[in-house]
This record gives structure tokens, sequence and C-alpha cells, in this order.
């Protein structure tokens, strides 16, 4: 007698899994799902050895055997399957059949004893003579998913930068917790109230561990969660469902120095207007660089681009600016990254210095927030 | 036929583009002739005297006895037996192709140069500063002379290859230009071969098929052309067409730099040996880079075997890094490319090693780093470079070296586009 298991709350499970296994593995067992029954529950996992997953679906009892299947195509079954339940029947060898309606499967699976482990505190050795770091972070899911909002877009794509491939995580003084990610070239720095938590140094989160965290969080519900730091990994359950990931190794520059104190110019200009701009202007933009520029005169903001392809483009936004006249140049998509990130029709402050002086963005909207952006020379 | 379909530069009198080609009027045996007076109005041949030698250039006057560069020496003493043989000397030639790319560069901000004595120059839309094309031609002409003491001709057209071909025909000390309207019949009229990729063995089976000049070529049904001569066939046609888009690319714009070596006798993977003829090309690399005002983020390993493949043909193998940053920077390029070597099989001696860098960003359009120092007074390293770049300008690029490169030991290497 096989499992049978309900369509929608199967496909709920293997949506989570999906963005963990590898689309492009040379290691077959981590495209797959670990699928283990348990009494009246079925337990999910995927891992891509860096990043873990284990969720639960509940199902009527059959044979008390593991499988393992590709993820990707039990996904796709299960979301084109018709009807309220899917079965799943253990055939010899690793060959596993699937039923849903009138729909009949035959799938290929993978010994379930060479499905690697979980990245968990029992699989993650620390480096030896490196303090083990022990936290609890407790705090509301939207607020942590906000977090993670602020700063995931600032992580570096580039993975030889190893140490900025994720986000820093830090106690910060009156009760906070802080996340800093940087790319090298910007930086978006959050804070937000986490009572009683403190840890001894910063860890880095990856950022596919945050994407998948980020979606376990937008699961329904805005109960405290917990995320726990624990030596190497981090890990985080909601419901049923536990993602579990190693830290980065590595040291986090020191961000510190890089914000600036203060900037000789503080501009208010309205979210809105300012982003509507860098959008418009950046259509002429470089298409590589994307480099626009800031001219400040008196009363006047003027973002502008020019191409040698195309042509030039400006928009003046008022705003109350007293001083010498001078320009500055961005990269426009790290601005709009931030404007994104800012709550609309609200105010930002641009804080300019000179045009190599590192530009910072702020917002009456969030105090808690700082967004720290280089400049470029155009 | 029409002109090809370009959009008309309202600033360039009605052509597409205005493509120059300028070219060094028998450039070694020039300087030559300029350095020894005493050379000057004698069949100069600049070459290897040896039975295996070849010409690599000749004065007028040698030609005039039907004497061509890439002839073999020996056949070049018969037709000119008073011809008077010097050896090259290449770094000469480097240095007063310095002050040939410094003319050019003068006529127009986008110079591509296609050897020591060659350039594209993209002369559309400089006429408010240089008047027409042919005023800017004679004026290049005029301060070539008085810069070099050579002379320069120049063939300007609305595509590459008609350019090149008239600058050609109209050696030597010639100018001649033709405007998008006569173009195409002035293809037509031209032997077949003039066609940029008709070699000898395309010739021959074009005259198979009939087909002499390039109006011949252009007349065929681009079908009939796919069929014969594959995908090479409507390639040809197009050009014979006068079809040409390829705009001329600037140094910055250009896709890769390499230098590149054969040696005289092949080497050992891991011998010193060749780590020396990388760091001599990692270096010439980056100077050539931070002249240009370019970075680059990609390092790549050529290495050709010293084995065998028949036909004059040898195994090439190449490994390539991406750089977490864009660089230009002499030692961080030698060190990625001496990295590579590890990852080529042992075994095998080496009989070809070149180091190219590709993905190249502008240095000047850099975005400032939050975690580097002020970009004005950057790294130990940039302060280096721009010694080390100050010295090789004034004294020439044998001048210094790194310890290890010792350059006496390594053969003049080719710069690859």
């Amino acid at each position: 007698m096989g499992l049978v298991i309900e369509r929608a709350s199967l496909q709920n499970a293997l949506g989570l899994v999906q963005g963990i296994v590898e689309r492009r593995t040379t290691v077959p067992i981590l495209g797959h799902v670990l699928i283990e029954p348990e009494g009246n529950s079925l337990k999910l996992s995927a891992t891509d050895l860096e990043v873990g997953i284990r969720t639960e679906v509940p199902c009527k009892a059959g044979k008390d055997k593991s499988i393992t299947l590709n993820a990707r195509k039990l996904f796709e079954i299960v979301r084109e399957a018709a009807g309220e339940e899917v079965k799943l029947d253990p055939l010899d060898g690793d060959w596993v059949e699937l039923k849903c309606g009138r729909a009949k499967f035959k799938m290929m699976g993978l010994d379930p004893r060479s499905f690697p482990a979980m990245p968990s505190a029992g699989t993650a050795e620390g480096a030896a003579g490196k303090k083990q770091l022990k936290a609890e972070l407790k705090i509301p899911a939207s607020v942590l998913a906000a977090m993670i909002d602020k700063t995931i877009f600032a992580v570096s794509p580039d993975e030889a930068r190893y140490n900025l491939s994720g986000v820093l995580l830090e106690s910060a003084p009156s009760n906070k917790v802080r996340m800093v990610a940087t790319d090298g070239h910007r930086l978006s720095m959050i804070e937000r109230d986490a009572e009683g938590f403190k840890i001894d140094a910063g860890v880095i989160i990856p950022r596919k561990g945050l994407q998948e965290l980020r979606k376990l969080l937008e699961q329904t519900g805005d109960e405290e969660t917990k995320l726990s730091i624990d030596g190497q990994l981090a890990y985080l359950k909601r419901g049923f469902t536990e993602v579990s990931m190693r830290l980065v190794e590595g040291e986090f520059p020191d961000y510190r120095g890089v914000l600036p104190k203060s900037s000789r110019h503080q501009i208010a200009v309205g979210r809105d207007d300012l982003l509507a701009a860098i959008k418009r202007v950046s259509i002429f933009s470089n298409e590589r660089y994307h480099g626009i520029k800031f001219s400040l005169s008196s009363g006047t903001l003027t973002v502008s681009s020019t191409s040698p392809e195309v042509g030039e483009a400006n928009e003046s936004l008022d705003v109350k600016f007293k001083g010498e006249d001078f320009a500055i140049g961005f990269n426009g998509n790290y601005l709009r990254d931030a404007l994104g990130v800012i709550p609309a029709e609200s105010e930002v402050e641009l804080g300019l210095t000179d045009d190599a002086s590192p530009g910072v963005i702020r917002t009456p909207a969030d105090s808690e927030f700082t967004y720290v952006v280089m400049p470029m020379r155009l | 036929m029409a002109a090809p379909n370009h959009p008309r530069n309202p600033d360039s009198g009605g052509w597409p583009r205005v493509i120059a080609h300028a070219d060094m009027d028998a450039f070694y045996a020039s300087v030559e002739q300029l350095d020894n007076p005493s050379l000057r109005g004698l069949p100069v041949i600049v070459g290897g005297k040896s039975a295996r030698g070849v010409v690599t250039s000749a004065s007028y006057e040698a030609r005039k006895f039907g004497v061509r560069s890439a002839m073999p020496s020996v056949q070049a003493r018969k037709l000119c037996p008073q011809g008077i043989f010097v050896p090259g000397r290449m770094h000469r030639y480097a240095e007063i192709s310095r002050i040939v790319r410094h003319v050019f560069d003068q006529f127009s901000p986008v110079v591509e140069p296609l050897s020591l004595d060659e350039a594209f120059l993209d002369l559309t839309g400089t006429e408010r500063v240089h008047g027409s094309a042919i005023q800017a031609a004679r004026a290049l002409k005029l301060r070539m002379k008085q810069e070099t003491g050579l002379v320069v001709s120049v063939g300007i057209a609305p595509t590459r290859m008609a350019a090149k071909i008239l600058s050609d025909m109209s050696k030597p000390d010639g100018l001649l230009s033709i405007g998008p309207e006569y173009l195409v019949p002035f293809l037509h009229a031209l032997p077949v071969e003039r066609i940029w990729g008709v070699g000898r063995v395309t010739l021959a089976r074009l005259n198979e098929h009939g087909i002499h000049t390039v109006g011949d070529l252009a007349r065929r049904d681009i079908g009939e052309l796919r069929s014969a001569f594959g995908s090479m066939g409507p390639h040809l046609h197009t050009l014979a067409n006068g079809i040409d888009e390829r705009p001329v690319i600037g140094d910055w714009q250009r896709k890769s730099y390499g230098e590149e070596n054969t040696f005289a006798h092949d080497l050992e993977l891991k011998s010193d040996e060749l780590r020396r003829v990388l760091i001599a090309h990692g270096e010439a690399i980056a100077r050539r880079l931070r002249k240009d005002e370019v970075r680059a983020r990609t390092v790549s390993l050529k290495l050709k075997l010293a084995r065998p493949l028949g036909q004059g043909r040898y195994p090439i193998l190449s490994r390539s890094f991406t750089l977490e940053r864009a660089t230009n920077d002499g030692a961080e390029i030698t060190r990625v490319a001496i990295g590579l070597l590890d990852r080529v099989p042992a075994g095998d001696r080496i009989r070809l090693a070149g180091v190219h860098l590709h993905n190249l960003e502008r240095a000047d359009a850099a975005q400032a780093d939050l975690f580097d120092s002020r970009p004005d007074d950057q790294s130990k390293r940039t302060r280096l470079n721009r010694a080390l770049d100050a010295v090789t300008s004034r004294f020439g690029e044998s001048a210094l070296t790194r310890g290890l490169a010792r350059a006496d030991r390594i053969a003049p290497s080719r710069r690859i586009k």
C-alpha cells in the first residue's frame, strides 16, 4: 500500500524546496528531495550542502520506506496533477510509482542512504580555535523579512568576493539587531529592536540561505520567529519547516570605517519624485555602468545622463540647496535599489559632500536605515 | 546598385561614415634610410640574408626591381643584386611607431592600429575640426613628414576595405578618396583577389567558377555562392557589393589585448624560462592597458604544445581565469598567468606561449570603491606602475624589466589585437 498525500500541501512543500535543489548539479542526488515517511507525516528534505530545508506534510500511512525523487520533476507533476490526492508507491530498487487522477508516472529514485546530511549542528565542524558563537534572535516574521529585503540587494553577486556574499548580522547597542550588506560599491544597513539579542561577533549569513528564509517568512502569519546562530550554522523553524545554513566564513570588511560621519550638504527630496526622475533619465545611461549625474545649484537638483550613441536626458527637482554648485556621478541602479526599499510617499535625505566622497541616503520614514553609495567618475 | 543603407551623417558630406586607412610607405626600409643618410636613394632591403631569410620591407628603389615584402631573401638578391640588405631593428621601428600613432591620434579620436605602421582612422564628424576628409588627410601627410620625416599614404572611403585598397593603390606618397556614390562601380572593376578574405586558394576556386572581378562576384546569386563556398560565399558577396559595416574600433573598445611568441627552442612547462616569458608578456600587456586607460578582468594563458599534429599544426591549449576586479597591473596579470600553468597537464614541451586579456573596462569610468582609499592617492602599486610607465616611455621598453624576466632572453613578441 502506498502513501496518500493531499496534493495542495505536497505542492506547497515541494515549492519551498525548489529554491534549494541545484538546477545544474553534477551530483545528481543534490537535485533530489528526500522523502521519509514517519507515522502520519512525510518528511521532505533538500540541500545543496550549504543550505538545507526540511518540512513535513501529513499523509495517510503507507510503507515505512524512504525514497528520493528528482525535486523539480516531482514538483512539476504535482503542480499539473488532477485530483485532490497524490499516491506514492515505492517499488523495488529505487523506483517509485506516482499516481494522481488517472495519470501514472514511474520515476527512478536514488538510494536514500546516499542523501547528504543537512547542515546541522552535528555536521558543521567549526574551524578549530574559532569561537563557537551561540545566539538567538527572537523577532516578528515580518520584521525579519523587511530587514532581509532592505539589505539582500546589496550583497555582491561576485562569488569570488566570498566575504561579501552574504549579509552581516550582529547585535547593536540598545538591544538592537543590525544587518549590513555591501558589494564594495554601496552598502545597505538596517537596525531593528531585538530585546535580549546578544552575539559576541558578527556572522555572515549566505545570500541563498536568506532567500530561502525570506520565502519561509512569507508564509501566512506574523508570529515571533526565532533565528538561531549555533557555531557555523544558522537556522530558523516556522511551523513544520526548518531552514538551516552554513554561515559564510571570512571577515566582513570594516564597514564602520566607510560610514560618513557627516556630509557637507543635506538635500531633502521626495522619494517618489527622485525615483521616477532617475528611472526616466536612466533610459539614456550607459547599459554597463548605468552612470547618471546629479548637478546641484541653488534650489535645484538636476538628474542627467548622456550617451554618445543615443543622446542626452535631464530632469530637475526643486530642493533646498545652498552653496557652491557641484556635480556628482552615480550608478543609477544603485540609487534605484535603495529608493526601492524606502516606503513610497516618504521623504529622503541625500547626504553629499563632493564628487569623490560617498553619498548617503536616509529617510525620516525609517530612521534605522542607512545606505552609502560610492560615486562614479563620469 | 545602391550604396549601402546607412544613416547619412549631415556633417560628413552625405557619407555614412568616413574611414581613412593610413599606411606608412616602406616603413622599415624608410626608417633605415632616415637613420642612415648614406642609404637614401639606394635599394634598401630589410630582412635576413640567410638562406631562409625573408624580406620584411623594401625601399621603393628596391621595389623597382620587383622586390616585395614576404619574398625570400634569396629571390630578392637575384632580382636586385645591388640591393643593400640590413637586419631589422624592431625596437627602433616600435619607437618611431609611437610617434606615428601620436600623429594619427591628432586627427581622430577613434584610431585602430593594425600594425606598427598602419591604422584605420574614423574621420566621421571631424569636419568642423579638420575640414573635409581630403583636407584632413593632406594635413596628416604633412604632419607625418614634419614629425617623423617619413611618408604616409592615405585612402579614404565609406568602408574599411575600400579605404585600405585605396591607400595601397595610391602608393607611394599617395592620397585617394572615393565617395559613396562611386564605391560600388569602383569595387566592381577590381580583380576579385582585392576582396578581404580571398587568398590564393579561394581565388583559384573563384576563377574556376568564372569569377575574376569583384563585379563578377557581386552579380552572382547568393544561394549559388553559398553552395559553392559555404558561409564564406554570402560574406564575400556582401563585401563585393560595398557593404562592410565593421566600424573602426578604437583601442578602448577592442575586445582583448595579448602578447605571444614562439620560442627558438621548446621549453619545459615548469621551467623558469617559460615563467620569464609570461612575466615579460604580463608586464607588456599591463603597460599597454595603462597607456590606453583600460583594465581587464579575464586573463588567459595560451600554449602551443611541441607535439606536431602534422601539416605544421600543433595542439593549442588555453586556460582562463576571471579576476574579481579588473586590473592593469603587470604583477597581478603575471601571477594569474603563471598560476594557470598548474591547470595544464604535464608532459608536453611548449612551443609557443601567449597571454591574453579580455573583459575590458574603461579604467576612467570606474565606479569608486567603498573599501579603497581615495582614488587619487591609490595604492603603492598604482604609483609604482606610474613610475614604470614614465621610465619606459622615456627610455624604451627594454629599460626596465622584472628581475626574472631578463628581456635579452626573450624573442620579440608579437602583439595580438
